[in-house]
């Protein structure tokens, strides 16, 4: 990134450290939800974009750190930010196995055997006795969002510049290697299967943490809400927008939907998940790279139109 | 000027006047909006349906009477579709965005749970359509509910079933609110009263293949079967039940049973089934008879005990306003919660904590097409019909 | 567990497998073709549903009449799938990321579109309720019916397939796409028969379905799982395969929702899929490489 970039990019950090204390409750619990997105969408990102291996089960991880959080909040008082966290310490373990046995699966089967996990995962939590099932868990009541909003806002900020650090060094390259020909980086001396299980790893910590943390905000959780599968929807939308495998991709798709959704969701809730199908459909077809090839066209046809 | 336009300019200030002369006495004021959310579809939209029909029934009838603290009411209506999250964010929308003045409950507890801790979040009085205790055990404020628990709710239909020397009950609900209630409260009184409990399961939301659940209900043949569900589920499980030729001495099912639209669901099949009300159209309650009449004149059917629901709902809410003399959330809950009333619906009087206390329970069989309340005898239309006939004869 | 239950178990199993093995068939179709993983056709199967049921209330036909026209809309919808989307990707090694992310999008559109034109409530058709007896096994009417008319579906789709012209042009150009066309078989045009023929039986299976139990836009998700499930599980591309994952999955949803209860009895089916991922990719009768 370069100097400028930065220089942008405090700027609007700093504006966003004040939004809280200066703008309406609802304009900020609506950014609250797009640093989420945000979140998710790196972290799916750095999975699906830069390996290749498309996941449809994030979710299965983001219900699980609710679960956990919320169990820990309730049964033992653990403050909420160090609950999010030991869930997502303690989602390593699970998310290596799985990633282990699921890894071994190539392209649709991962997508499917990842589709089913969220499923499965929802089930069996719902089974536990200590979850209450159906009927969901209860939390104490949030008195203010300003500590979940700047908890979430460091995480879409840390996951944005973690792919960017990645991005271009040695781990990103050999990620990427995986996604364009696995088996030649396999001769290549690339250890794929390390690289994708440490991705796997990532793009299943972040969300779990983040789905303690909503499982706070929200103060009430049930097995359909917490492994609700529209996330998962709403979190390959955005990737696809935005541009799979790269560093803004997930920024602008991100954004884009957000904005977008929160008009649409407002005024047509009843084809809101079928909007966000539309997108990832017609993305795939007429743009493939996603929004963020779209912007150098647009630079040099800008600089084209300067030029004469 | 043209003679056209002058012309139109005269038409149209003679219109005005007319309009300001003719125009109703209607109070000038700022109109008082209430914002709530509605199952416009999903899983529990039919009964949701008639809650909505309550609401506006109200509606219609406080603007007549001058208002409320004499302002119009206007809603604020959005569909949640049977969800939970769904409805959470739509009341933060309500009252952050649209800033309404008061709210009132969406249907089924579940939807409603999730409803009210966004009510308590902001500090807002919220009648509860919920039957969980579980809601007045978080030690909310501003939470209150409205109907009986759906613990109580089938001790009627387990008293019967002991009179009659019945010995074993299984019992089944979806995984959800009201049934993770219903379930272990029905089970802990049968136990209590001799009526040995010889299965016990929960299946999940949204479950249509019962066969796995009914196979252990066959082994087990108990006398009594009960069922804490909405109308899928309640209607999905008959079916099962006569095509896996399972009989029982007393059936008993959930929410979907108890609506006008039982018979039309299940034909004959649904006949002798007991469930549990709260209200049914023939209660004496006061104000009932005009409920009655201005509800069917204005929806064409019968009113289901929801809808009185919601208009008793309203009836309390407008209790506490007026109480209150202002819109002054803190003080209406206060004044609710000195309120001993009876409402269309049914009596009401809530605990320190919201839970309510004065709301009676009744029990009721569908006997050739109608539905009977069977149970207390003081309450009861008509006596109840067991064992029930087997399927063949229904 | 006495043995009248097990046997009463294997009953209904066996019967629901019937069903789920016609599920699988038309994705086998689809997905052995053309390699696409067509997330859609648990969709399309709630779609021949919807239509089955708009059309016994309407005019009181049973499902098992209007599955035809039904199987025709669908059939026509399949079709348009394949020349509008799928065929439309370049077929260079991104496609099959590429396809599924477009089943996967194309899934959520059709689920809003069935929601939003039949709303969300659950529907079903209740004909044929009762049940009939083998000694002192009772099975439902309904499933028995459905089971006869999916093993009809699974024949004439094996006839299809071995004994027309179209058939030998499709499975030419699953083996071999390039040598096909220098044989003179029209490639795309067979693809798209392929995709409606497959999706035409999802739809077919849907009519069956909302005889057995209720459906809401939403299960298409649950079942396009199970029919994955069965392929898999009996081996990708293989006929017979799809009837022993059929038989295989309905077993294992009966007994498992007898011992773990009905929530988990699709944990078995899932169970089952990755067991044989991991240990014979190519399924139980399969050949090709997963």
């Amino acid at each position: 990134m370069n100097r400028r970039t930065l220089a942008l990019g405090a700027i609007v950090v700093a504006i966003l450290c004040i939004l809280p204390f200066v703008a309406t409750s609802y304009i900020t619990a609506f950014v609250l939800s797009l640093f989420l997105s945000i979140g998710l969408t790196y972290a799916w990102n750095l999975l699906s974009g830069y390996t290749g291996y498309l996941s449809f089960g994030q979710v299965t991880f983001f219900g699980i750190g609710s679960y956990a959080t919320a169990l820990m909040i309730i049964n033992w008082q653990v403050p909420w930010l160090l609950g999010a966290l030991i869930s997502g310490v303690c989602v390593v373990p699970f998310a290596a196995l799985l990633g282990a046995i699921m890894l071994r699966l190539r392209g649709p089967f991962f997508a499917i055997g990842m589709l089913g996990c969220a499923q499965i995962s929802q089930r069996i939590v719902a089974q536990l006795p200590m979850t209450h099932g159906g009927s969901g868990l209860y939390l104490p009541p949030i008195q203010s969002i300003v500590g979940v909003y700047f908890v979430m806002g460091t995480v879409a900020l840390g996951m944005l510049l973690l792919t960017a650090a990645i991005h271009s060094n040695s781990f990103g390259l050999r990620l990427r290697s995986i996604r364009d020909a696995e088996d030649a980086a396999e001769m290549l001396g690339v250890d794929t299967t390390r690289m994708k299980i440490a991705a796997f790893a990532i793009a299943s910590i972040v969300p779990a943490v983040l789905g303690g943390v909503d499982a706070w905000y929200l103060s009430y959780i049930s097995p359909p809400s917490a492994f609700n599968s529209a996330i998962d929807l709403q979190t390959v939308a955005m990737g696809v927008l935005g541009g799979l495998g790269t560093v803004w991709g997930p920024l602008i798709g991100a954004l884009t939907l957000g904005l977008l959704g929160e008009f649409f969701w407002a005024q047509f809730p009843q084809i809101h998940l079928g909007l966000l199908g539309l997108v990832i459909a017609l993305v795939v077809l007429y743009l493939r790279r996603g929004l963020v090839s779209v912007v150098p066209q647009l630079l040099r046809a800008r600089r084209k139109a300067f030029a004469t | 000027m043209p003679k056209r336009i002058r012309s139109a300019l005269a038409a149209a200030a003679a219109l005005c006047l007319v309009a300001i002369l003719g125009a109703p006495a209607v109070p000038d004021e700022k109109p008082i909006v209430i914002g709530f959310s509605i199952s416009m579809s999903g899983e529990v939209s039919d009964a949701a349906g008639y809650l909505r029909q309550g609401y506006e029934l109200w509606q219609k009838d406080i603007n007549a009477k001058g208002g409320l603290l004499g302002r119009p009411v206007e809603f604020k209506i959005y569909d949640d579709q049977s969800d939970p999250q769904t409805s959470a964010r739509l009341y933060e929308r309500l009252i952050t965005q649209d800033k309404v003045d008061l709210i009132i409950s969406p249907y089924g507890s579940a939807v409603s749970s999730a409803a009210s801790t966004i009510a308590e979040k902001y500090h807002m009085a919220f009648p509860a359509i919920a039957s969980t205790p579980a809601l007045a055990r978080r030690g909310y404020k501003y939470v209150f509910l409205i109907p009986a628990s759906s613990r109580d709710y089938y001790h009627g239909a387990i008293d019967v079933a002991v009179k009659m020397g019945y010995k074993t009950i299984a019992i089944l609900g979806e995984d959800s609110e009201y049934p993770r209630e219903a379930v272990p409260g029905s089970a802990e009184y049968a136990q209590a009263h001799g009526l040995k409990v010889v299965y016990q399961d929960f299946y999940p939301p949204k479950t249509t293949d019962f066969s796995s659940y009914l196979a252990h209900v066959k082994a087990a043949n108990p006398d009594v079967f009960l069922n804490a569900g909405y109308t899928p589920e309640d209607v999905g499980l008959l079916h099962d039940l006569k095509g896996q030729d399972i009989y029982v001495k007393e059936l008993v099912l959930g929410v979907g049973s108890s609506l006008p639209t039982w018979p039309k669901n299940t034909g004959t099949d649904g006949n002798y089934v007991f469930s549990a009300t709260q209200y049914e159209p023939f209660v004496n309650t006061p104000g009932n008879k005009q409920f009655l009449e201005e509800y069917e004149k204005a929806n064409g059917k019968t009113p289901d005990y929801r809808a009185s629901q919601a208009y008793g709902a309203c009836q309390i809410l407008a209790a506490g306003v007026e109480k209150a003399g202002s819109l002054d959330q803190a003080k209406i809950r206060d004044a609710i919660g000195k309120l001993d009333m009876t409402t269309v619906f049914n009596r009401f009087k809530i605990d320190a904590k919201g839970a309510q206390i004065g709301a009676r329970l009744m029990t009721t069989q569908w006997i050739n097409g109608k539905k009977e309340i069977v149970y207390p005898a003081d309450a009861a239309t008509a006596k109840y019909v067991l064992p029930t006939p087997e399927w063949a004869k229904r | 567990m006495t043995s009248l239950t097990a046997i009463q178990l294997t009953f209904d199993g066996l019967l629901l497998g019937g069903v789920y093995a016609a599920l699988g068939i038309g994705l086998n179709l689809i997905f052995g073709i053309m390699r696409v993983v067509n997330l859609t056709h648990g969709d399309l199967m709630v779609l021949g549903s919807y239509l089955a049921f708009t059309l016994f209330t309407a005019f009181g036909t049973s499902p098992l009449l209007s599955l035809v026209p039904g199987a025709v809309i669908i059939f026509a919808i399949g079709w348009g799938l394949q020349t509008a989307f799928f065929g439309r990707l370049r077929e260079d090694n991104q496609r099959e990321v590429l396809s599924l992310l477009l089943a996967f999008g194309l899934s959520s559109v059709i689920q809003n579109i069935i929601l939003v034109v039949w709303g969300g409530d659950f529907r079903s058709v209740p004909l044929y309720t009762g049940s009939w007896h083998l000694g002192s096994i009772a099975f439902q009417k309904v499933h028995a019916v459905a089971f006869l008319f999916a093993l009809t579906f699974t024949a004439v789709t094996w006839l299809l397939l071995h004994r027309t012209d179209f058939g030998l042009a499709l499975r030419a150009a699953s083996q071999q796409s390039s040598g096909a066309r220098v044989c003179g078989v029209d490639v795309e045009r067979v693809r798209r028969l392929a995709f409606g023929v497959g999706s035409a039986l999802a739809g077919m299976v849907g009519a069956l379905i909302v005889l057995m139990y209720a459906v809401s836009p939403q299960i298409g998700s649950d079942y396009v799982l199970k029919a994955f499930a069965i392929i898999v599980v009996g081996g990708l591309g293989s006929f017979p395969g799809a009837l022993l994952g059929g038989a295989l999955i309905g077993l294992g949803e009966t007994f498992g929702g007898y011992f773990f209860g009905g929530n988990m009895s699709s944990i078995v089916s899932f169970v089952l899929l990755i067991l044989v991922l991991l240990i014979k990719p190519s399924g139980i009768l399969g050949t090709q490489r997963a």
